[in-house]
């Protein structure tokens, strides 16, 4: 158990992203990629996420605000978004555009609509508690523990 | 049995006795076909109502016959009959019971007697003190001993007999057998009358009247009763025999007389349409044998025009033959109407919403449409005033001393945010002509001019071996009117377009004079328009010149461009002091005094590119459409540029056209009005001539050149129109003259460059002043302003060009003498230029990882060189990191085409391939890398629009075959089998983790 308060809320924090369901093993992944080199590799990767995703999210609203669906397109740019959230480890959000696509696949529009409400809540969401949990670990500072052999 | 009835009749009729004989069962139960009221007493309407009977016109003969011979009439008889008999089997049955009641009490009655006999016998036995025997058997078998004491209890209780007498006196047995004989006579009475009343009911019984009779007040009660439903109702109804000849007809407006119908078929008796198809559905309903309904209409002269609902029904005999049809027909003549005229209201209503729909839904899609477009339109107009900024400075800077590699990033820098300029200028046009803000200058302008300089600006920025030529018919006008700006406009983006979509062989423009096309009429109207607005015309005509050659020649220096501009402007701003002026003033006047000449120009841009496939003709000038999606990705664009040339064109009063033949080639051609002003032209040729003298042959050749070329090895050369020869021809005049008319009014302008340094300036302020003393020596020629106005063009050109010769060579402060020596420098040192360009991309993408470049250089030979190809940033961050960790070192590329290229560049160890990207997916890419192994060529990479550096060219094949490994999201799209088939060795599911990708390349690198 962490001795330092912080960290323990940290912790804490963390164990609840998981157990929530927002995030899976992926993030654990990139966890491990982070050393002394990328210290900040999980938060740059995430902040990477989620500036290139905001646009395929800008993107797919344009698209469904059209009267007749591109469902090619829409599958097009989730697939896309897809790919970077389950990269990221964004279990919940992966969730969705894996429905969302399907709902593309089959041509339901509203059901696609539908999806990317919830998407968008999931994705919002996430953002949010992600940037707290990245805001409480700048302050509780480095963790103090081996460093992979290299 | 079915008699004509009269009134009386009705009357005369016994109620009373009708009433009990109309059959309850048959009145009664509902459902019953036949329902007629029972009336009671008084309350018999048919009493007090009038029955006309004369419609009804029967055979009586045929009438009979049909009862006899058809199972209908048969039934109905055999209906009456039944019915009869039951009601005879009722009173029977009544009269059987009544029987019963009566032989009942007689029996009661012997009983009594028997009982009161018994009694005495008893009696007397016991007077007699005799005791009866009885045997055990008598005990069991006597009966006389139970039942009259049932009976005594039941039957006649009451009839106790009450004896005064004392008991067992012989008065009192005499008194007692008096009353008894007493009640036996009466008991016999009873019995006599009872009898007489059974024979008086079977009397009445038999007094009753016979079958006939009553069938025939039935019947006449329900021909009553149908006469009342029927006297006011618009039927016809009636029978017809095999042949369709009428035998009985019921009609409540009759117009026929009897002898008129009966006897004869619908056709005899009328005339007119409908008939022919009632009696032709007659005769189809009596083959079919089935009961039909149909509506027709006749049209007829005895009753006009009239809807019938007419239904028939085959009638049989016995034996199932059709023997005729009885038919009903009701006039709907105003349902029919009213029906029709409602389906219509309806129909219309329908078309109405339609319609309203369609309106809203375009009104909605307008609205959407114009806030959409101004939206684009004010910001466009927001981004282009803090871009253009940014594209100035850009300018200044690179103007300032800058090194090699610094002058190069400005050049990429200057030429993106001109392409930047250039989409939201392409934007606001669009709008600009949409909404008919846009207007159209007239000024004067040299059609060679403008072919050669935008030919030049696309050969300057030539990425690709193509040859650029023009061709322009000698008939074309030296000068003609239009506007210039528009016009270069249109030709530098189809002569753009052409060249994106080329990838061998050549471009080029042809233009030429035709005749007037057909659909000139609204076009000169246009042209007229366009020629009226004339307020600016000459001094525009200068400044518009100035800029849009001073902007071709250097594109890339806009800044310089706009000095020129912003010169040519002060200049003509300084006339009006000058008797310039007047020359200014009489070309004008004169131009507008005498009628100009319209001139029709057709001009051809022409490729051997892609071509377009014919599907896509129809929606190639629609805005924000290309030829497909896969188009867009490749070549990129907007699609706005053919709708705003399109567009551009149509707005001078010409037509923009297209044919194409797909891998051979596209031509776009556009036909446009331009005036010519004759008086102008004589007035402006010898001025031109006698202004320059000197040097005419340089005129000459500019002004009548029609043929220009740049040749794929000149590519980027400005001075290479004509051949190369041109250039040496061209510079020793330009630097060797060095002389004041060439400068006339830039000399000035000319000095702002170092270039003019090694000049001594007197010489030039003599010259100019020397110039400005001859023009002011000539005002009275009218041409003058013009030949300024051309003479400028061409020294702006020069200008910039020598501007640009001094960009080459900044530093090193040439002197005038070495110039031409520059010139070719220049010649050599432009090319460099834009195949660097070219390798830009390849070169971005090696150094994506710049930081590391060295380390993987350094350690090229020990450690496996991995590509990774990959669009998602996200995923190449994370790939790269965790490739890191197992050692390694990447190259990123972003999609399939630049994989192909690297891979063309610099042998891979490994391939992680993505498989869903855009321009080229992975698998496409794989399918190239592989077919480069097999075959030892890029002939398929090249075919699919991947040209491959000249310089990598002789590289042999790699003997083994390069790892690709797929990632994939193992989504349908991208199954493991596809990726196997394509030519992958393995694939690793997306998202990649670490232990995947660790073991994935343990297998190649172990």
């Amino acid at each position: 158990m962490e001795r330092n308060p912080m960290r323990r809320q940290l912790q804490t924090m963390r164990k609840s992203l998981f157990d929530q369901g927002y995030l899976d093993d992926q993030f654990v992944q990139l966890e491990e990629l982070q050393d002394d080199a990328n210290p900040n590799f999980v938060e740059e990767v995430v902040t990477l996420y989620y500036r290139d995703s905001g646009r395929i999210i800008l993107n797919i609203e344009q698209a469904l605000e059209r009267k007749t669906f591109d469902f090619n397109k829409l599958d097009a740019y989730m697939h896309q978004f897809k790919g970077s959230s389950s990269s990221i480890g964004a279990k919940k959000v992966k969730a969705e555009s894996t429905l969302f696509r399907e709902y593309c696949r089959s041509r339901n529009g509203e059901g696609c609509m539908r999806t990317f409400q919830q998407l968008k809540k999931e994705y919002a969401t996430l953002r949010r508690k992600l940037e707290a949990y990245f805001q409480l670990a700048r302050q509780a500072g480095p963790v103090e523990t081996a460093c992979r052999p290299k | 049995m079915v008699c004509e009835m009269e009134i009386d009749q009705i009357e005369d009729m016994d109620v009373e006795v009708l009433s009990s004989m109309w059959p309850e069962d048959v009145g009664n139960d509902a459902g019953k076909q036949f329902n007629v009221e029972k009336p009671g007493g008084e309350q018999d309407m048919l009493q007090e109502v009038t029955i006309v009977e004369e419609p009804t016109i029967v055979d009586f003969q045929h009438l009979l016959e049909l009862t006899n011979y058809t199972d209908k009439g048969s039934s109905q008889l055999a209906f009456l009959v039944k019915h009869w008999e039951y009601k005879q089997a009722n009173a029977v049955r009544l009269l059987r019971e009544e029987l019963d009641n009566l032989s009942r009490q007689r029996q009661e009655s012997e009983l009594k007697k028997l009982e009161i006999l018994e009694q005495h016998r008893f009696e007397e036995e016991r007077y007699g003190g005799d005791k009866r025997p009885i045997s055990i058997l008598d005990e069991v078998l006597d009966i006389w001993q139970e039942v009259p004491r049932t009976n005594n209890d039941v039957v006649v209780p009451s009839k106790r007999v009450e004896i005064d007498a004392e008991y067992d006196t012989v008065i009192y047995w005499k008194q007692r057998v008096i009353h008894l004989e007493k009640m036996l006579e009466a008991s016999i009475n009873r019995e006599q009358i009872l009898k007489e009343k059974l024979q008086e009911s079977i009397l009445k019984l038999e007094k009753q009247s016979s079958p006939i009779e009553e069938l025939s007040q039935i019947l006449k009660r329900a021909d009553n009763f149908l006469h009342f439903v029927l006297q006011t109702a618009p039927v016809v109804f009636g029978h017809q025999d095999k042949e369709l000849r009428y035998r009985f007809i019921y009609n409540h407006f009759p117009s026929l007389q009897e002898e008129d119908i009966l006897g004869k078929t619908d056709v005899e008796i009328f005339t007119g349409s409908g008939v022919k198809e009632s009696q032709d559905f007659k005769k189809e309903v009596m083959e079919k044998g089935l009961p039909a309904k149909r509506e027709i209409t006749f049209e007829t002269e005895l009753f006009g025009s009239k809807t019938f609902l007419i239904y028939v029904e085959p009638v049989f005999s016995k034996a199932g033959e059709t023997i005729g049809i009885n038919y009903m027909g009701m006039d709907v003549t105003d349902q029919v109407r009213k029906r029709e005229k409602m389906a219509k209201l309806r129909e219309e209503i329908a078309v109405r919403k339609a319609k309203e729909k369609e309106l809203n839904k375009t009104i909605h899609i307008t609205e959407e449409t114009m806030r959409a477009k101004q939206m684009l339109a004010t910001m466009s107009h927001e981004i282009r005033s803090p871009l253009s900024g940014v594209v100035s400075m850009a300018e200044i800077l690179s103007t300032t001393k800058l090194d090699r590699e610094q002058k190069q990033l400005l050049d990429v820098m200057l030429s993106s945010g001109d392409l930047v300029l250039q989409l939201i200028n392409d934007i606001l046009d669009l709008s600009k002509v949409e909404s008919g803000v846009m207007k159209l200058e007239a000024t004067k302008f040299r059609p060679r001019e403008v072919v050669k300089h935008v030919l030049q600006t696309a050969a300057a920025s030539l990425q690709k071996i193509l040859t650029l030529e023009g061709h322009v018919a000698d008939d074309v006008p030296i000068d003609v009117i239009g506007d210039v700006l528009r016009i270069r406009q249109i030709l530098t983006n189809l002569i753009s377009n052409a060249i994106k979509f080329t990838h061998e062989g050549k471009v080029g423009v042809k233009l030429y004079v035709v005749p007037e096309p057909p659909f000139a009429k609204e076009g000169s109207q246009h042209a007229s328009d366009g020629s009226t607005d004339k307020s600016t015309t000459t001094s525009a005509s200068k400044a518009e010149s100035c800029t849009s050659t001073s902007k071709t020649s250097c594109d890339q220096n806009e800044f310089h461009g706009k000095k020129y501009e912003g010169l040519c402007r002060n200049n003509s701003l300084c006339e009006p002091g000058t008797p310039f002026m007047n020359g200014t003033a009489d070309g004008d006047e004169e131009q507008a005094e005498l009628p100009a000449t319209t001139v029709w120009l057709r001009c051809d841009v022409y490729d051997t590119g892609i071509g377009i496939p014919e599907n896509a003709l129809p929606t190639l000038f629609k805005k924000y459409m290309q030829v497909s999606a896969d188009h867009a990705r490749k070549y990129g664009g907007t699609g706005l540029g053919l709708a705003i040339c399109k567009q551009l064109v149509e707005l001078m009063g010409g037509r923009l056209t297209v044919s194409s033949r797909v891998n051979c080639g596209s031509t776009f051609t556009f036909i446009l009005p331009y005036k010519v002003s004759i008086s102008c032209d004589n007035s402006d040729d010898p001025d031109d001539l006698s202004d320059m003298a000197d040097h005419d042959h340089v005129m000459d050749d500019d002004e009548t050149a029609g043929f220009f070329q740049f040749l794929p090895r000149t590519l980027g050369s400005l001075f290479s129109s004509n051949g190369s020869t041109r250039t040496q021809k061209l510079m020793p005049h330009n630097i060797g003259f060095a002389n004041p008319h060439k400068l006339n009014g830039f000399s000035e302008n000319c000095y702002l460059f170092p270039m003019n340094n090694g000049r001594p300036k007197e010489i030039d302020s003599v010259e100019d002043a020397c110039s400005v003393a001859e023009a002011v020596q000539i005002p009275s020629e009218p041409g003058s302003s013009i030949s300024h106005s051309s003479d400028p063009d061409k020294k702006s050109s020069i200008c910039s060009d020598l501007h640009r010769l001094n960009d080459a060579n900044v530093e090193n402060k040439v002197s005038t003498t070495d110039v031409s020596s520059c010139s070719e420098k220049t010649n050599i040192s432009e090319p460099q230029f834009p195949p660097k360009r070219q390798k830009k991309p390849d070169v971005g993408c090696q150094s994506t990882l710049n930081g590391s470049q060295e380390i993987s250089k350094n350690s090229i030979t020990s450690k496996p060189k991995i590509l990774l190809v990959e669009d998602s940033k996200i995923n190449v961050m994370v790939a790269r990191s965790m490739l890191k960790q197992l050692g390694h070192t990447i190259d990123v590329v972003n999609n399939g085409a630049e994989a192909v290229r690297a891979v063309q560049k610099c042998s891979y160890d490994l391939v992680l391939m993505d498989v869903c990207m855009p321009v080229m997916d992975g698998l496409q890419a794989t399918r190239l890398i592989r077919s480069f192994e097999e075959t030892g060529n890029w002939d398929a990479a090249a075919k699919a629009g991947i040209e491959q550096d000249s310089s990598q060219q002789g590289r042999t094949p790699p003997t083994k075959r390069i790892p690709i490994i797929a990632m994939t999201a193992n989504a349908l799209s991208e199954s493991a089998d596809e990726c196997y088939a394509n030519g992958m060795d393995s694939f690793v599911s997306k998202p990649v983790t670490f232990q995947n990708l660790k073991e994935c390349l343990e297998q190649y690198f172990a």
